[in-house]
């Protein structure tokens, strides 16, 4: 019998489920009212991919990265991307030592476990394909020499929406590189109120005791990959992505990447749920942030209020 | 399931009383043949483990473990003296399962354990090959598969009604490759492992050797000998005689063998006349060589392990039988001998010891005076059995230093052995050469399958007398005390007697019942224990393959195995490709959905996935929300989830079919 059970697979983690909760539970006093964005972020992290908050500037995004950075125990750095940054302040620079007449690298911001990438769509394309490049290789090169990022390597970038004046917007083929893209938005008005009343919530990011090692981290996001896909189910998703190629309702449908994007996330979801298979509703809670930034609908069609993903979801039957 | 799964603990209660009770059931055969202590410490082992599941009782470290399995196996060692052997290593092998047991804590352990009960299991046919051994063995097995499926996988235990279907399937498949191996697998004449002698001692039967009250033991004995199939003519009652061990030599008291000499050419002593008699013996083992035939046998199966010894007995040459022994005689009851006896040879069969016995030999030599010939003294002697006041029966008094005398002018009360060692005792006396047959005489006819039962208790005792111009003739005192012990087989001596069967004779019902599980005995003796080297080839020639070497056999065996193999593969998967498990659940889902629909539940939407629609479903119907909540998780397990979904699928069937939603008012 192959390795087929989740709980096999985790060696020693027998409810994965349970062990997130109380990450969801803690982030959820921070960031109030938002538990499915919340739990879509760390799916996105557990399934290792980057994670892209389009939204306006000061609905919680920052706080977010921050208090995910500190339940997990990640390293932490920041970057605030302007239009004037270049990719060593993001990279590293190498600096010539005269003692040793050697240049030395000098890692950047990069360098970290947990990275935000703020306002990402101010910086000049050159910049932000520098980022981009090491997210997807995990890897920086500087001046021929290879330096490998620290595991785990988590990217949360904001933009704000491309409406607004001064932004660089990210060529398609780099937004595929983020597995998600979700939006905060506005609080309601009972969370708005308890914002207000409650003061900073920077002081309780800083509050928050670690709640899971590295170790286990990793080894959830190892088990991710393992949670059973069964044929039903692929047949479901590939009926999804065809409908986003075949439909005309999209001017290009999901890639092939965005396919395994969607299954990943579909997975890190499903093991997060607790189930020990993928089920459809997996893979519907998923879709809507796997696609948004990855579709785009067409000229002449009406766009769904409830978003890209809804309108693929509504119209292809579960099998 | 993976290294690391087995090696997880699995100690739940649950899954320590399935490995329980499959190692309890599957030594349970063997616990008669071993010392009270083995099954004790399995008692004690598996008592202790659960206590220490369910009760959190402390059990033994590493250290204890090691301590306990080296005494088990000095005991074993100290009991029987050795590790080697059948008793010996099954209690070796129990011994260890016991300690096994206690250690049990991962599912490895518990995978290691079932595949020792299977091979307990099958070592149980060394101990028995009954019918009821058999129907209990296929049973545990089943059980025990159960077991196997249960615990071999991970997670909760399932339904055990559908393990135990499931399991049923897998022994069917596994039937057709059962079969052939047990038709065309090279069979060896006699077993591959003599039954051991221990279980022989308990045994009743004929012994080389006669005094007063032997055969009162075997008359009591409800014990079968043999089993008789007469092929086409049965012989009258009278005839009846089945020729044992011959005894010819007398120390006043005792009559024994002179051991069996062998004589090749003894059937060309032997004039046979009138029609022949065929039939077919099952003998029952009894740890002697001796194989009975009727008088008088002209040929018989296997020649070279059947000789006829020097008193006309057919004993068995390479080993005693130990275990049903089957062979086919032909026997002609109309026979003489025409064997001369030397002068030396007729002084043996005359010698009686010195002193002993006045009042017979003064009789007999009266007799020899008075007679002119030898059938004269024969018919005097027979008279006085006869006309003076002889009693027959199984409760005799008992007898002095004198037996013969005793017997014949005081007691006069008796049974075969009496009557045949009183009457040897005066033909010898009288100068005629005489011996004592000791055999079985009659049997009973089974109707329900038309062959004859002889039992220990038609245990008999006859004479022979060697006449000049006939050589050895039967002559049977005790039929002329009682003829109905001859004439009407055993229920007419027992008519007056307490003995076997005497209570199941009264209920008809009853008797039939007994005939019956002898028949259905009967039959499993000759067709499934009894299929040895002959069925098999009479088997093979009726399907066109002759003089079948044994390669030729286990080409056939791996050829057939191979078809059935294939056949069931292609089955398989023609049948998968045409509906799959998930696709009956989806069917399965769509009927759920339908009843759902009928029951006033909005139609589910295009893209609405069956955990949204289950509890969209149990909100709008509160009161089946279980229900539905159940199949949805069930559906959801078997299409989505790894395992295989096969006896979920039964379980979703059985709920979807019991579902019956009330409408929505």
């Amino acid at each position: 019998m192959a390795t087929r059970t989740l709980r096999t697979a985790t060696s020693g983690i027998s409810d994965p489920a349970g062990l997130v909760q109380p990450l969801l539970d803690a982030l959820n006093r921070i960031i109030v009212g938002k538990p499915n964005e919340l739990k879509l972020c760390l799916a996105c992290l557990l399934a290792r991919g980057h994670l892209l908050i389009e939204d306006l500037p000061g609905v919680g995004k920052t706080t977010l990265a921050h208090a995910l950075a500190r339940v997990m125990d990640l390293s932490f750095q920041r970057v605030q991307f302007t239009s004037d940054l270049l990719p060593a302040d993001v990279i590293g620079v190498s600096i010539f030592r005269r003692d040793t007449s050697q240049f030395e690298f000098h890692k950047g911001p990069i360098f970290s476990q947990l990275l935000l990438a703020d306002e990402i769509n101010r910086a000049t394309p050159k910049a932000q394909s520098a980022l981009l490049e090491a997210m997807e290789e995990r890897q920086v090169t500087a001046d021929g020499s290879t330096y490998g990022l620290p595991s785990p390597f988590f990217v949360v970038a904001t933009r704000n929406p491309t409406q607004q004046i001064g932004t660089f917007p990210l060529p398609e083929s780099q937004l595929d590189r983020f597995l998600m893209q979700i939006t905060l938005g506005y609080p309601g008005p009972a969370e708005e109120r308890l914002l207000l009343a409650n003061g900073d919530r920077r002081d309780l990011v800083d509050e928050l005791p670690p709640l899971m090692s590295v170790e286990t981290l990793l080894t959830l996001q190892h088990a991710v990959g393992k949670v059973h896909l069964s044929d039903p189910l692929l047949d479901y998703v590939q009926a999804l992505v065809a409908y986003t190629r075949d439909s005309g309702e999209f001017t290009e449908g999901l890639s092939p990447r965005g396919a395994i994007a969607l299954v990943r996330a579909a997975q890190a979801w499903a093991m997060m749920s607790g189930h020990d298979g993928v089920y459809p509703e997996d893979v519907q809670a998923v879709l809507p942030c796997v696609t948004a930034h990855r579709l785009e609908i067409a000229q002449g069609r009406e766009s769904d209020p409830a978003g890209v993903g809804q309108t693929v979801l509504d119209a292809v039957p579960v099998t | 399931m993976t290294a690391a799964a087995l090696q997880m603990p699995a100690d739940t209660p649950d899954r320590l009383l399935w490995t329980a009770g499959i190692a309890a059931g599957a030594t349970l055969p063997h616990w008669p043949t071993l010392p009270i202590w083995v099954p004790g410490l399995l008692c004690l082992s598996i008592a202790w483990r659960l206590g220490g599941a369910i009760f959190g009782w402390p059990l033994p470290q590493t250290l204890a473990r090691i301590v306990l399995a080296i005494l088990a196996f000095g005991a074993v060692l100290f009991q029987y003296q050795t590790i080697n052997g059948l008793a010996a290593g099954t209690a070796l092998l129990i011994v260890m399962v016991a300690l096994k047991y206690l250690e049990s804590r991962t599912a490895r352990d518990q995978l290691v354990l079932i595949i020792i009960a299977y091979f307990l299991l099958f070592a149980s046919l060394l101990v028995d090959r009954g019918v009821l051994m058999v129907l209990y063995l296929l049973g545990f097995v089943w059980f025990t598969t159960v077991g196997l499926l249960q615990l071999g996988r991970h997670g909760p235990l399932l339904g055990n009604r559908d393990m135990a279907r499931q399991a049923a399937r897998l022994l069917l498949q596994a039937l057709p490759i059962m079969l052939i191996l047990f038709l065309l697998f090279p069979r060896l004449p006699g077993p591959l492992w003599g039954i051991p002698g221990a279980n022989m001692s308990g045994r009743s039967g004929l012994s080389d050797s006669m005094s007063p009250g032997d055969i009162t033991e075997l008359g009591l004995s409800d014990a079968v000998a043999f089993r008789v199939d007469f092929y086409d003519r049965t012989p009258g009652p009278d005839q009846l005689y089945w020729r044992g061990p011959v005894l010819s030599v007398f120390n006043g008291r005792t009559w024994s063998t002179d051991g069996p000499g062998m004589r090749p050419g003894m059937t060309e002593l032997v004039e046979y006349r009138g029609e022949p008699i065929d039939y077919r013996v099952m003998l029952e083992p009894h740890d002697r060589r001796w194989v009975f035939a009727l008088d008088m046998p002209a040929q018989w199966s296997d020649g070279r392990d059947i000789r006829m010894e020097n008193h006309y007995q057919l004993v068995r040459t390479r080993r005693p039988i130990r275990s049903l022994f089957d062979y086919e005689v032909t026997s002609y009851p109309d026979y003489s001998t025409r064997e001369t006896l030397n002068e030396r040879v007729r002084e043996y069969y005359l010698r009686l010891p010195a002193d002993g016995n006045p009042e017979s030999r003064a009789l007999a030599e009266r007799w020899r005076a008075q007679s002119s010939s030898e059938r004269e003294i024969i018919a005097k002697a027979l008279d006085i059995f006869r006309t003076e006041q002889f009693f027959y029966t199984l409760t005799p008094p008992a007898l002095g230093a004198n037996p013969a005398d005793e017997f014949l002018f005081q007691t006069r009360e008796g049974f075969c052995e009496h009557y045949s060692s009183a009457f040897t005792v005066l033909m010898r006396a009288a100068g005629i050469p005489a011996r004592v047959v000791t055999g079985y005489q009659g049997g009973e006819l089974n109707p329900l399958g038309e062959y004859y039962i002889i039992y220990q208790s038609n245990a008999h005792a006859w004479t022979e007398v060697w006449l000049e111009d006939e050589g050895w003739i039967r002559v049977d005192p005790t039929a002329a005390v009682a003829p109905d012990r001859i004439s009407s087989g055993l229920s007419g001596r027992l008519s007056s007697e307490q003995a076997r069967g005497g209570a199941l004779a009264g209920i008809p019902w009853l008797r039939q019942a007994v005939l019956a599980w002898d028949a259905a005995h009967t039959y499993w003796n000759a067709w499934v224990i009894g299929y040895g080297p002959e069925l098999q080839r009479a088997l093979l020639e009726a399907l066109g393959i002759s003089r079948p070497h044994w390669t030729k056999l286990v080409t056939l065996a791996a050829g057939a195995m191979l078809i059935i193999s294939a056949l069931l593969t292609l089955y398989l998967s023609w049948s998968y490709r045409r509906i799959g498990a998930r696709d009956r659940s989806a069917a399965l889902f769509r009927q759920f959905v339908r009843k759902l629909e009928r029951a006033r539940v909005a139609p589910r939407a295009t893209g609405e996935g069956p955990l949204d629609y289950g509890s969209r479903a149990a909100a709008t119907l509160p009161d089946c929300a279980e229900e539905i909540d159940a199949i949805t998780r069930t559906y959801l397990q078997l299409r989505y989830e790894p395992d295989d979904g096969r006896t979920a699928l039964a379980t979703l069937k059985r709920l979807v079919r019991a579902f019956k939603p009330a409408p929505v008012t």
